[in-house]
This record gives C-alpha cells, structure tokens and sequence, in this order.
C-alpha cells in the first residue's frame, strides 16, 4: 500500500500547477490595469470573481518602489478599495494584492498602469505647487490631518456568511450544555 | 503548505468516518453486527483531532498575513471576519462539546447515548462542509449536495474501516452483510447523486475540465471509486459466504487514495469557466507534456485514437489480464489493488493522451 500512496503522490506531483491556486481571479480594477491615468487619482478599486475575505490587503508602490500610503483599505463583498493618503504621483503604479477567496484560498498577484500628470491637488507635505487650486487643497489637508494616519481595515456588515456561523456556535453552545447537564444528572 | 492542507484535509475525511462508523455501529444491537473492539478513549482522539486537523487551512492564512500586520489583529480579523476562520471557531465548539460528551457518556453500553453522539457527529459534517469550494458557489443546494456526499461517504467508509481494521471476529457476517450491503449500495447511489450534482457546479464542462488538475483528479477519481466499487462487488456479492478481512482492508486502503485525490481537489481551482481558468493558471502540466505549448484556451477538448493512447490501451489489456489471474487465487487482494491501481493510471493516461484540440 505504501507503495501505492507514494506512486500516487508522485504523479500528482506532476500535476501540480505552477501558479498559486487562485480559487477567485481578478476580473477587473479602477483604473483599468495597463490603462494610461489621466485625471486625479486616489482610489483604487479591484474587482474579483467571487467574494473575499476582509482580511485581504493592497499595497501600492510608485515608480521608485517606494509604497505609497494607504488611509483605508475596504473589502465590500467581490472588490476591494484602497483609498491613498495623497493623488498618485506620476509614473508607473504598481498595485500588489493578497486577497483570501470566500473558500478560505489566497491569490496574491499584481498589476500596474500609467499615471500621465503629477496631481494637481498637492501632496500635503511641505512644496510648492499650490498655485493651481487655493480652496480645495485646504479642505484636502483638513480631511487628510483627522485621518488615521496608520491603515485601517473596515469590519462592516460581511457579506461571507460568517453571521450565520456565529448564531450556530451560540446554538450549538446551548443544546450541547443542555444535552451534557440532562447526562450528568442522569448519571448520578 | 498546499501539500500539507492536502494530506490534513485528507486525514480529516479518515477521522471523520472513523468517527461516524464506529458510532454507528455501537448504536446498533450487538446481534446486528460483528464484534468490534474500540475504546471510548479512541474515539475522543479522534474527536480531537479534527478541530486540529481543520487548523490546518486556518493557519496557512494566518501566517500569510501575519507578515505585514499585528499579529492579534490578523487573528481576530481571520477568526471571526472570514468564512474559513469562522467555521473552524464552529468546528472548534461542535468538537469540544463531542469531547465532553463521549467522557461524559458511553456508547458501548448505551445505545440511546451512541444515538445522540452519531446526531452530533452529523452536525458536525454540516459545519464541516460550510468551508469549501461548494458552499460559496451555491450556499444552498450546492452546499446540501456536498454535504450529502460527505455523509453518505462517511457511513459507508467509516463502516467498513471500522469492520475491517477493529473487528474480532467474524460472528454474525451474514446479519450484518444482510443490512450492510443494501446501506452501503444507499451510500453509494447517494455518494454518485450528491457528486453529479456536484458537478453541475464545479465541473460543468467535465471533458475541457481535464485540461486543469481539478478535472484530471476528479478523472482520477472516478477511476478509483469504479474500482472501489469492484472491490465493494467482490466483497458484498461474490465472496458473500465468509468475512474476508483482507479484501476488506483492501477496499479500505483504496478509500484512502481516495481521500487524498480528493482533498488535492479541495486545493485546486473548480473549474467553472475553464477557458477563464487556462487564461489565469494555465493548463495541467500533464497536458502541457502532451499537448506541447500550443494549446489555445477558446479549444476544446476532443478525444481520438493515436499511437501514444494506443500503447496504454494495450498495457491496460495486459494488465486487466494480470488481474483476472491474481483474482482467480482469490487470496492476493493487496496484490489485485495493486494491480488495480496500476489500471487506473492506465486508463488515466489513455484518457488524457488521447485529447486533441477541437476548435
């Protein structure tokens, strides 16, 4: 039988596949991969097939590699929003994603595009190129200083089916404590 | 990590059955079966491994975004945010409880505290089968379909492990074989119901689904289970006059194979759209070796003899003779597995070498 098992294990071996096993694939994202930027940006969206688990991150890096910060990254059923701190700088943007299918599966992958212009809302950051705007740049820095500067993640209302489960624990816990006190008493 | 969650998932299906069988059986009348030894403290180790064993796909999220979070809030976030984390909390609670329980009661000597453990066993596969590929595609009859399936499986194998591991003699065969083989026959019909259904979800093209490892182990796996059958036919029609423990534990250890295929599928992805899923994973590198590079995802596949299949359509033959010699002994039942396994893989290539593309 060992013999048998191991032979098995051998040939499906062979037949693993080289890439993760990506249970929900990416379907599409805002902006579109490999797309040219033209407009302010500072949010991105993916969509995926399926549903994702909230625990799913984003991560976004510029041209340099350096990552740029992220104020909320939020999980609302099949997508995944990531709003940035400040516009996207211009240059190649790459988005890197680790996402958790519904069915408990990881799917980590990447995809990038082109932003055109250097925003014309300025980085909040001490510069100079404030001269386009003057209101809105204000405000821009009011909502940027409440913000939490470290990423949150969003728990709302999940769409996963995980609420049904946590009224089955509390079930279960109740008709297994009677069903164990009914025992006991018997038993003495 | 794949790997690892393959073969734990696998060993859950194993403990499951062992559980569900063994409960089975003591809540029958001694007359109605044959004598099996097993203690209460087996069956609480089996009982507390699943929560352990079903850790398995919870931890491999874990560690995966536990690089670049706190570490409390990545556990919190997967426990209690995610499908996978919440069901395994549910496992958790449904296994700590059977625990309690089986100190708590004896099924050996009550049949009425056996009855109540089996329910909670059944229980369990419901939360069980709530995590999976299934339950998210199609929460309501998909997910009943797949819990059918495992249900019916586990009766069925956690019976016959059961008689044909733990079992101390062979008094009252004839009893038991009169009710067992019309409940196995049920479990089977059921398994095969359960697993069309099944498939309408997660194989809906079954030929195209070969060229991705999920359909080529679902292939695999429906070669196996016709052997398991044969075996089932050997043991429960033509050798129906005495136990043959042997035979039975061959039976038992082909159910093993199958439970690894089958966890292998829990890892890889149903192929729903499979043109969709050749563009993102590519295809099976069994059919890259046969079918070289050039395979586009809109063909489809087409089957039709060449050489190649020819070969293993002759080997198949050769092998199938081998077999009807071994079996004419009738005392070689781990060498007719293996034999049988030998045809299935086989069969196996036969089938996949003979795919051409159709466009």
């Amino acid at each position: 039988m060992k013999f048998i098992l191991r032979f098995l294990l051998a040939l499906s071996l062979f037949t693993l596949p080289t890439s993760s096993f990506a249970h929900t694939g990416i379907e599409s994202s805002k902006p579109e991969a490999n797309s040219i930027v033209q407009e302010d940006t500072k949010e991105i969206t993916l969509f995926f097939e399926g549903n994702i688990e909230d625990i799913s991150t984003m991560a976004v890096t510029d041209e340099t590699g350096q990552e740029l910060e992220l104020k909320t990254v939020h999980v609302n059923g099949q997508t995944i929003t990531g709003e940035l701190v400040n516009p996207l700088p211009k240059g190649n943007i790459r988005v890197a994603y680790n996402i958790i299918s519904e069915d408990g599966h990881p799917l980590e992958g990447n995809l990038a595009f082109q932003v055109a212009n250097e925003p014309s809302i300025a980085p909040s950051s001490n510069d100079d190129a404030k001269s386009q705007d003057q209101t809105e740049p204000v405000e821009k820095e009011k909502e940027e200083s409440t913000a939490d500067p470290s990423t949150t993640v969003d728990d709302d209302s999940d769409t996963n089916g995980v609420s049904p489960l946590i009224i089955v624990i509390a079930a279960v816990i109740v008709i297994g404590g009677i069903i164990l006190v009914m025992v006991r008493k018997r038993n003495k | 990590m794949t790997w690892l969650i393959t073969f734990s998932d696998a060993a859950l299906y194993f403990c499951y059955s062992l559980l569900l069988g063994s409960c089975l059986l003591a809540s029958l009348h001694e007359n109605k079966r044959v004598p099996i030894d097993f203690s209460n403290r087996f069956l609480v180790i089996l009982a507390m491994l699943i929560p352990l064993l079903a850790f398995v796909p919870v931890l491999e999220i874990l560690i995966r975004f536990s690089a670049n979070r706190e570490t409390s809030v990545v556990i919190t976030s997967v426990l209690l945010h995610s499908r996978t984390g919440t069901t395994w909390l549910a496992v958790l609670t449904v296994s700590i409880f059977l625990v309690l329980f089986l100190v708590n009661m004896d099924i050996h000597t009550s049949r009425m505290h056996a009855g109540i453990i089996l329910l909670w066993i059944i229980l369990l596969a419901f939360i069980i089968c709530w995590s999976g590929h299934i339950a998210s595609l199609s929460p309501i009859w998909g997910y009943l379909a797949n819990t059918l399936h495992f249900i019916s499986m586990a009766f069925w194998t956690g019976v016959l492990l059961m008689i044909s591991w733990k079992s101390t003699g062979d008094s009252n065969w004839d009893v038991f074989r009169k009710w067992f083989t019309p409940f196995a026959l049920t479990c089977v019909f059921l398994i095969l119901l359960a697993g069309i259904i099944l498939m309408e979800y997660t194989v809906p093209e079954y030929l195209n689904s070969w060229l991705l490892p999920y359909g080529e182990a679902l292939l695999l796996k429906h070669l196996l289970y016709a052997l398991v059958l044969i075996f089932g036919f050997i043991n429960g029609f033509v050798q129906k006059k005495q136990m043959n423990k042997n035979w039975l534990r061959a039976e038992s250890g082909l159910l093993l194979i199958v439970y690894i295929v089958t966890a292998f599928m829990s890892q890889s992805v149903p192929p729903k759209d499979v043109s969709y899923t050749i563009d993102t994973a590519g295809i099976s590198p069994i059919i890259m070796a046969i079918t070289g590079d050039e395979w586009d995802s809109q063909y489809s596949v087409g089957l039709a003899w060449n050489l190649k299949m020819m070969i293993f359509v002759g080997i198949s033959i050769l092998i199938t003779v081998s077999m009807s010699q071994v079996y004419e002994h009738k005392t070689r039942p781990y060498l007719f597995a293996l034999f049988g396994c030998l045809l299935v893989l086989a069969l196996f290539f036969t089938i996949l070498l003979s795919i051409v593309p159709l466009t």
